[in-house]
């Protein structure tokens, strides 16, 4: 379980985020939505431990800064928004670096990476040079390399996987496949947080979505919960009706 | 694949470097010959072999031999220097000299040299020589951690700004060093000369000790730094994602290039462009990996400087030229041709 304890930050006398409290459980998927500078990477960041001393981060049980960097890396593993690299790694070599701490054989370790390769529909490319990638293919190789840092269950309490807008750069297709695969790891115990813009692939496939506006969660809940034409109209200042999917019934969005 | 392509790299550059060695061991104003040069050393090794002249020997063992081990740790050092540093900055352009690291160290030794000479006139050379390497040492200390504090923001390193913060810093040093021209009498002046030129005329065998020492060093460190370097490629908080103590290994990475080019720059004086040329060719040959590059760097470094002071040697003899002047004239239009290559995605 991952708990957020009255998380709060301020940059520049300007509060961004606060009295922040939830829960992640391992086995749900958890989405962030909320309108541009709600705060949404803020949040982020601060469960990631970018600032410290903004609230209580708490990993089954134990503050996050009580956990080895070691430890930690092994049960929660954290994709943010856009990563930089100009070195021209292969794909294959990008997605190996997330195995850097795992001390299994060489083989083993070839293994999953070439799996988790073809669970994001990228092991074609895996000799290909990273910095010469599309935008989506970066992202999925990105995407690779943090779920094989988490493969394997960690020797202490369950695992996290936190993403920052990892739909982004990715084509219809390719999101509803990375949805498809969070569901998958959530099955096998992995807690998923992840930011979204789209609020009907959210709706689809995610256990719970947290809506944040103006720094503070204003409503969480499962998706037909919150998902209502008043609380898209106050937060995201639209009208629009929501209705349900006509053959898995989960609420999609019209404008 | 890679890996048969990794360890061909290896013998290449294992056989590179024997032939550069004995290259560096032969040729100079008295001449040996392969063999005579084997055997010379072999005679200082073991002092029963008979049979060799005691100039031969001579020449060998305080000139001929010291120079081209100096040499040797010396570029092996450098191109390390260059890689880690690279790796520290995420850029490919980063290299002690173009950030300011080589001028602050030598502003360090300026004033070392300088100031040995006003207080401790009957220092021996091995405590003067560790009093110089350990100024440049903090010089270049300061200087990383001012640019990397100028140039890093949350989202990595400009190279723009890190640049420019190297040409600032370089200009304030070679002010500080001509400040003390006017204050140092003639042997201060041409040591110090002889620093900002780069040179190994004068290799002995405690600049040997010392380069070898560190070059030690550097070597050892390469297990523990080489995979968080890969990490620290993608992003420092991706790095700390994964379990990196990134705060740790940017200081340790900092104190070991500044350790190492101080200690270059103490020996050997400014010598340029090393840790910029080898690892990048390294990093066309094998991939950025760091597992091979900086092991790979430090062969061909080593190569790259024995070649550079053979150059330096032969090209105008008698005369002998420089070692950094003829590292500027290979390493410059090198460092262009990068940014030629680069300018299109630079920040």
């Amino acid at each position: 379980m991952l708990d957020v304890i009255d998380g709060h930050f301020s940059r520049e006398g300007k509060v961004i985020l606060e009295k922040i409290n939830f829960t992640l459980n391992s086995n749900e998927i958890v989405a962030l939505v909320g309108p541009n500078g709600a705060g949404k990477s803020s949040l982020f960041n601060l469960i990631c431990g970018e600032y410290s001393d903004q609230g209580e981060v708490i990993l089954d049980g134990v503050p996050r800064q009580s956990w080895s960097h070691l430890s930690l890396a092994e049960k929660m593993a954290v994709l943010p928004q856009s990563s930089h690299l100009n070195f021209p790694f292969t794909a294959h070599e990008v997605v190996s670096i997330g195995r850097m701490n795992k001390c299994c054989n060489q083989t083993e370790n070839e293994a999953v990476v070439n799996q988790v390769m073809a669970m994001f529909d990228i092991d074609h490319k895996a000799n290909a040079i990273y910095t010469c990638l599309s935008g989506g293919e970066k992202q999925r190789v990105q995407l690779a390399r943090v779920v094989v840092q988490i493969w394997e269950p960690p020797t202490n309490g369950e695992r996290y996987l936190l993403l920052d807008e990892p739909t982004a750069a990715l084509d219809l297709f390719h999101q509803h496949q990375l949805l498809q695969q969070l569901q998958q790891l959530r099955d096998s115990r992995v807690g998923c947080f992840v930011i979204l813009h789209d609020l009907n692939l959210a709706a689809r496939y995610v256990d719970r979505i947290l809506v944040l506006d103006q720094g503070r969660l204003v409503a969480q809940g499962a998706p037909s919960e919150v998902l209502t034409p008043a609380l898209l109209h106050d937060v995201f200042r639209l009208d629009a009706q929501v209705i349900a999917h006509p053959q898995h019934g989960h609420p999609v969005i019209v404008c | 694949m890679k890996s048969r392509r990794v360890s061909r790299c290896y013998w290449f550059f294992v056989a590179l470097l024997m032939i550069t060695a004995l290259a560096s061991l032969m040729i100079g104003p008295l001449a040996f010959g392969p063999w005579q040069s084997l055997q010379t050393l072999l005679a200082l090794i073991f002092p029963f072999i008979e049979g060799v002249s005691a100039t031969h020997t001579v020449v060998m063992e305080s000139l001929r031999l010291p120079r081209t081990l100096l040499c040797l740790f010396i570029g092996a050092n450098l191109a390390i220097c260059g890689a880690m540093m690279q790796g520290l900055f995420r850029n490919a352009l980063a290299d002690p000299a173009i950030v300011g690291v080589s001028s602050g160290a030598a502003l360090g030794a300026a004033i070392a040299i300088y100031t040995s000479h006003l207080l401790f006139t009957t220092l021996p050379t091995l405590g003067q020589e560790l009093y110089i390497a350990g100024a440049a040492f903090l010089g270049g200390t300061a200087v990383t951690l001012l640019v990397l504090r100028i140039a890093t923001t949350r989202l990595g390193t400009s190279v723009s700004v890190m640049l420019l913060a190297g040409i600032a810093i370089t200009a304030l040093s070679s002010s500080g060093i001509a400040i003390l021209y006017y204050f140092a009498d003639d042997t201060v002046l041409r040591n110090i000369l002889a620093w900002q030129l780069g040179s190994l005329v004068g290799a002995n065998w405690i600049m040997v000790a010392l380069s070898a020492l560190v070059g030690g060093l550097l070597l050892a460190s390469i297990r523990a730094t080489a995979a968080p370097l890969n990490a620290l490629l993608l992003g420092e908080s991706e790095a700390r994602y994964l379990g990196v103590n990134v705060q740790r290994l940017k200081y340790r990475l900092i104190a070991l290039t500044a350790l190492a080019v101080g200690v270059s720059v103490a020996c050997v004086g400014l010598i340029g462009f090393v840790g910029l040329v080898v690892p990048h060719l390294v990093r066309l040959l094998v991939g950025p990996d760091h597992r091979n590059v900086l092991p790979l760097s430090a062969l061909l470094g080593a190569c790259l400087l024995l070649v550079a002071d053979l150059i330096a040697r032969t090209a105008l003899m008698p005369i002998e030229l420089p070692v950094g002047v003829v590292m500027g004239m290979i390493g410059a239009p090198f460092f262009i041709y990068l940014l030629l290559q680069q300018r299109n995605h630079m920040v």
